[in-house]
């Protein structure tokens, strides 16, 4: 690292200095021919112009000083500031002409920063614009000053601008050099510590798991574990063993970990003003006190921060295994669409017994009832028929388009009436999910419902009736194919698209 | 005394079974990924092989399919993953594997099933 370092800052001073080298050697030979053949040159910028040249030019900045005087300025500047140059020549009668001036001017614009740029015309237009749009906030002292200043920046040469950029690239790398550097180190430090105390940890707790010394002489054998940077090293130590193994190791960890005190940290933690050291409280306590965290989870079950919410909503399923969702009794907080699949995701890798969600579904929030007949769905709880039914009158779509599902998915059969009753008054999308629960518990009496669908102009709607009345029965393929037909219906692409194994 | 051959990445599980095995009385070997497995197989007697399926450089999977289908090994080996997925298991026992445990598990379990495998094989 160091070696790559070195070489590096070498190499950007050798290509500082060769650049350097050349930009030089070019404009001193410009300057040369500058200071010989033009006389008007810019003394400030140009070092060996000389007095005379410098004289020279102090005429047209103080014609244009006077001007300014003069006010109107804003008015004339555009041909003030263009003209400059020129009425230095016109005001000198020893000047050459305007040939020539043209011709003094070349080699001066090579040097411009800008103009090489963005152009002359441009160039023009902002340097106005730069002015005219200062000059009503500036008090009259200054603007000349302000004038100055800008027509120096505009005519910055470019020795000094690629000299001041090699300057701020190579600080630049060498700070980046530096940083990495410090950066790295310090990480390798951290590192070679964690390690460290990870393995010092390891073995004294393996140690005290196997038996082979007690818990004092395990304690006593991890090296400064009263630092909180340590403590966390040996939870991360805890969390390992916890993720896999199982059996007696459970004990011996619970053991030691209210032995080290570790249990009132993360209750303190749990009590911090940052939630993320809340969370971290919460998942140590899941993880490594279940018995006495629940009430603790409980507690933060409707806290205002979203995250510490979802992580005190997640672990109040590991812990309750009763009841894993009973929280949802007392929440008042939305349960997002995350932390449902989260908490779900928990509940099938424990293996927990699926509880009933029946009454959850009487919950004032939506999420709560979309939630639980999802639920209801999986797990196929079918003697929740009647509580279902009654989310058919719910207020939002998506709660009502889950119930005609759960309906579905579970045959619930007496809702049939209620469904084709609701039909004319549902979403476009809930009216498909109708359509479709007729293809598992539709009869006879459907038919004339269907068959006003398929009459109809919406296609989706036309193939799901079709669908559920091709395959309903056979009687209802026989209706179908009667419907088929009758040539205005044109029911073939239809039945040829249900009829296609691939839909 | 049995050798046993612990192919495992997670140093802390790693050591913790070789300890456990000690213990019972057997000799281990212990490796951190499955190239280090499969050198170690073609160098040493081995009784017995104990492999997680993720680990670098080469597979769990690779290493038994290895062991199987190439040096056609008739070497006791049994799998230690987290992943407890019917398809994980399926492809393990298909491609040569004798016995399957899934993390978290019991140490005491692990002996038991790791003796039961030694005396089938004699």
């Amino acid at each position: 690292m160091k070696q790559t370092l070195h070489i590096f800052v070498v190499f950007c001073c050798f290509q500082g200095f060769l650049s350097l080298t050349c930009l030089l050697n070019d404009s001193y030979a410009a300057c040369a021919t500058t200071s010989k053949s033009c006389p008007n040159s810019l003394p400030i910028i140009l070092p060996d112009s000389g007095k005379e040249n410098s004289e020279k030019v102090r005429k047209p900045a103080k014609a244009f000083a006077a001007k300014e005087k003069k006010a109107n300025i804003s008015s004339s500047l555009t041909n003030s500031v263009s003209s400059e140059r020129i009425s230095t020549v016109k005001s000198d009668p020893s000047q050459i002409g305007k040939k020539q001036d043209q011709e003094i001017q070349k080699p001066l614009e090579k040097y411009k920063v800008w103009e090489k740029l963005i152009g002359w015309k441009s160039l023009r237009n902002i340097e106005i614009k730069v002015i005219e749009g200062a000059k009503p906030y500036l008090p009259r002292s200054i603007i000349p000053l302000y004038i100055r200043m800008i027509d120096r920046a505009i005519r910055f040469p470019v020795i000094l601008f690629f000299m001041m950029l090699i300057f701020l690239f190579i600080l630049n790398a060498i700070l980046i050099m530096v940083i990495l550097e410090v950066s790295n180190t310090l990480k390798n430090q951290i590192e070679r510590y964690n390690e460290l105390y990870q393995q010092m940890y390891e073995r004294a707790l393996t140690g005290f798991l196997f038996q082979e010394y007690d818990i004092e002489t395990a304690v006593s054998r991890m090296k400064k574990i009263h630092r909180r940077r340590n403590r966390k090293i040996f939870v991360s130590v805890l969390f390992n063993f916890q993720k896999n193994l199982s059996g007696d190791s459970d004990q011996k960890i619970l053991e030691i970990f209210f032995r080290l005190k570790l249990n009132e940290d993360a209750i303190k933690k749990t009590k911090s003003h940052s939630f993320y050291r809340q969370i971290v409280g919460l998942r140590e306590l899941t993880n490594l006190y279940p018995s006495g965290a629940l009430p603790i989870v409980e507690s933060h079950i409707n806290d205002n921060n979203d995250e510490l919410r979802a992580e005190a909503q997640t672990s109040y399923v590991r812990l309750d295994f009763e009841e894993p969702f009973s929280f949802m009794r007392n929440l008042r907080k939305p349960y997002t669409r995350w932390t449902q699949l989260t908490a779900f995701y928990i509940f099938k890798l424990h293996k927990l017994p699926a509880p009933s969600f029946s009454e959850y579904l009487q919950s004032d929030l939506y999420n709560i009832q979309n939630f639980s007949l999802r639920m209801i769905t999986h797990f196929q709880q079918k003697e929740n028929a009647g509580e279902i039914i009654k989310l058919l009158d719910a207020k939002r779509d998506k709660t009502r388009f889950l119930a005609i599902k759960a309906i579905n998915e579970l045959g619930i059969q007496e809702a049939k009436p209620l469904l084709k009753e609701r039909f004319e008054k549902e979403t476009y999308l809930n009216q498909i999910e109708i359509v479709k629960t007729l293809l598992h518990f539709g009869d006879i009496d459907d038919f004339e419902f269907l068959e006003k669908i398929i009459r109809g102009n919406d296609v989706t709607l036309k193939i799901e009736a079709c669908r559920s009345m091709y395959f309903m029965n056979t009687s209802g393929m026989e209706n179908l194919l009667r419907l088929n037909e009758e040539r205005e219906l044109a029911l073939e692409p239809y039945i040829a698209h249900i009829y296609d194994p691939r839909n | 005394m049995k050798r046993i051959l612990v192919a495992e990445d997670n140093r802390l599980i790693q050591q913790t079974i070789a300890r456990k095995l000690i213990k019972d009385g057997f000799e281990v070997i212990t490796v951190n990924d499955g190239k280090a497995c499969l050198e170690k197989l073609e160098s040493n007697e081995v009784d017995l092989l104990i492999t997680d399926l993720f680990m670098p450089f080469v597979n769990g999977h690779e290493v038994i399919s290895t062991i199987r289908n190439e040096w056609k090994k008739q070497l006791p080996i049994m799998v230690l993953s987290a992943a407890g997925s019917e398809e994980t298991v399926l492809k393990a026992f298909e491609l040569g594997a004798d016995d399957y445990m899934v993390k978290p598990f019991s140490l005491g379990e692990l002996t038991v099933r790791v003796k039961k495998l030694l005396l089938l094989r004699r």
